[in-house]
């Protein structure tokens, strides 16, 4: 009887310790990581550099797969209109489909290539291999890093306007602060009025333009653009489209809610501006 | 079984990363793991395993290194305290246990950001995201511990099956 109590007292001993020394540890990573550069960065770099191949692995199998589930989902309609059609040519149209996915893709990338002649800024492509995985912050992963030329700060941007801007750099990946993460603040201007605010994310999938004062005029459906003030992102980039205005909040400012112009939920391919240079200099 | 823990571990952990986040839902696939690991493995296996996929889950993110492991070993030791009073093998205290934990998770994780960021983080919008990650994360709790389940029975037969036979031959 008094062993098994012993052995009962032991393991519950076993078991404090054995959390103490993870606590103390993860205060240790924690501490160890707010320092800039951190000392943990090379192993940060060989976590990244290990699993990231299996990432982009596992991203193109998706991709594959996502394919032709569309593409048969597409099918779908047409087996239940002829099915005797249906079952000659399947093999041909799911040729098809994924032939569409190509052409989709294709269009997407022109368009890419369009808005890249037009902006005439020189800007590299990247795709995204995937999202930071806390719904407390807002990051992508890109699978171009240092070796494509890639720097700390850079704007990434879309056909569509702004994306976000590089905040971390590995070999061969990198990381993207999203416009909508909290933590995210570019000087912006309403394109209508040219009125200046400072444009936040709030987490979720939307941003609000701070610091309009209530007797300024603004809009739903404005346009904001980036100011170009921060070297930060281009002058004249959009931003996105205010989608409320609030004035009856308590305070000086009015809350101006904007909508970003970037398609978070359907980011796949990107352009990271090169030249740009940030007047904030990574120590 | 380490490794079954360890490849499902990582399996989940590139799913997660892959689930686009379409509707701010999200499913904390992670979190369930470690619930999973830690009512079937031993405790020093669970919280070695929390603290090796939360560094991991950090190099990807943007919190500081050892955030996502302190979130996982709250979700740890809060299935290892809430499993003397809830029966997880019924589906309402799944359900119920998994909410506490992804409640305490958020206060921790509230607690820490905003002792480590100068921006105030828990935005209404954010707390209405972590509240629906906390709902659909708990009501699908039951079916993927159920599969969690699955997987493991089938590694176990697969590998009892396979293993050579040492003695009763002959």
């Amino acid at each position: 009887m008094s062993k098994k109590i012993d052995d009962v007292g032991r393991r519950r001993v076993h078991v404090l310790v054995i959390l103490a020394i993870s606590i103390l540890l993860i205060f240790t990573l924690i501490s160890a990581s707010l320092r800039d550069p951190h000392p943990l960065k090379p192993l940060e770099f060989m976590v990244v550099k290990a699993t990231a191949p299996i990432f982009n692995l596992f991203h193109e199998s998706v991709a594959i797969v996502s394919r032709v589930w569309r593409g048969y989902i597409y099918l779908v309609g047409v087996q239940a209109e002829n099915e005797r059609l249906k079952m000659q040519t399947q093999e041909s149209l799911s040729k098809e489909a994924l032939y569409q996915e190509t052409l989709l893709e294709k269009e997407r990338l022109r368009q890419l290539l369009e808005f890249k002649n037009q902006a005439a800024l020189p800007v590299t492509g990247a795709r995204i291999i995937g999202f930071d995985f806390s719904i407390w912050f807002k990051c992508a992963f890109l699978d171009k890093g240092a070796n494509d030329g890639i720097k700390w700060g850079m704007p990434v941007i879309n056909a569509a306007g702004v994306v976000g801007r590089i905040v971390e750099v590995y070999p061969d990946y990198a990381k993207v602060l999203l416009l909508i993460d909290r933590t995210s603040a570019v000087d912006a201007i309403v394109q209508r009025n040219r009125l200046r605010g400072i444009l936040n994310g709030v987490g979720a999938n939307r941003c609000f333009l701070r610091y309009i004062h209530k007797n300024q005029d603004v809009q739903v459906g404005d346009v904001v653009l980036a100011s170009g003030l921060g070297g930060v992102f281009p002058r004249g980039m959009v931003l996105g489209t205010v989608t409320a205005v609030d004035k009856k909040v308590p305070g000086l400012f009015q809350e101006v809610e904007v909508e970003p112009a970037a398609d978070y939920t359907r980011l796949e391919e990107v352009l990271v501006v090169k030249t740009v240079q940030s007047v904030l200099s990574k120590p | 079984m380490v490794l079954f823990y360890l490849i499902l571990g990582f399996f989940l952990f590139f799913l997660q990363h892959l689930l686009p986040f379409p509707a701010n839902l999200r499913l904390d696939l992670l979190t369930l793991f470690m619930v999973f690991v830690s009512l079937r493995a031993d405790f020093s296996v669970a919280v070695l395993l929390a603290l090796l996929f939360g560094f991991i889950l950090d190099c990807y993110g943007l919190a500081p290194l050892g955030l996502q492991a302190g979130l996982l070993l709250t979700a740890v030791v809060a299935t290892a305290v809430l499993r003397r009073h809830l029966n997880f093998l019924y589906i309402l205290p799944q359900i119920t246990g998994v909410a506490v934990i992804m409640l305490v998770q958020g206060l921790v994780m509230v607690g820490l950001l905003h002792l480590l960021l100068p921006v105030p983080i828990a935005s209404t919008a954010m707390l209405r995201q972590v509240v629906l990650q906390l709902g659909v994360t708990a009501l699908s709790t039951p079916i993927i511990l159920g599969l969690f389940n699955l997987l493991e029975k089938g590694w176990r037969r697969f590998w009892l099956r396979k293993s050579p036979r040492t003695t009763g031959e002959g």
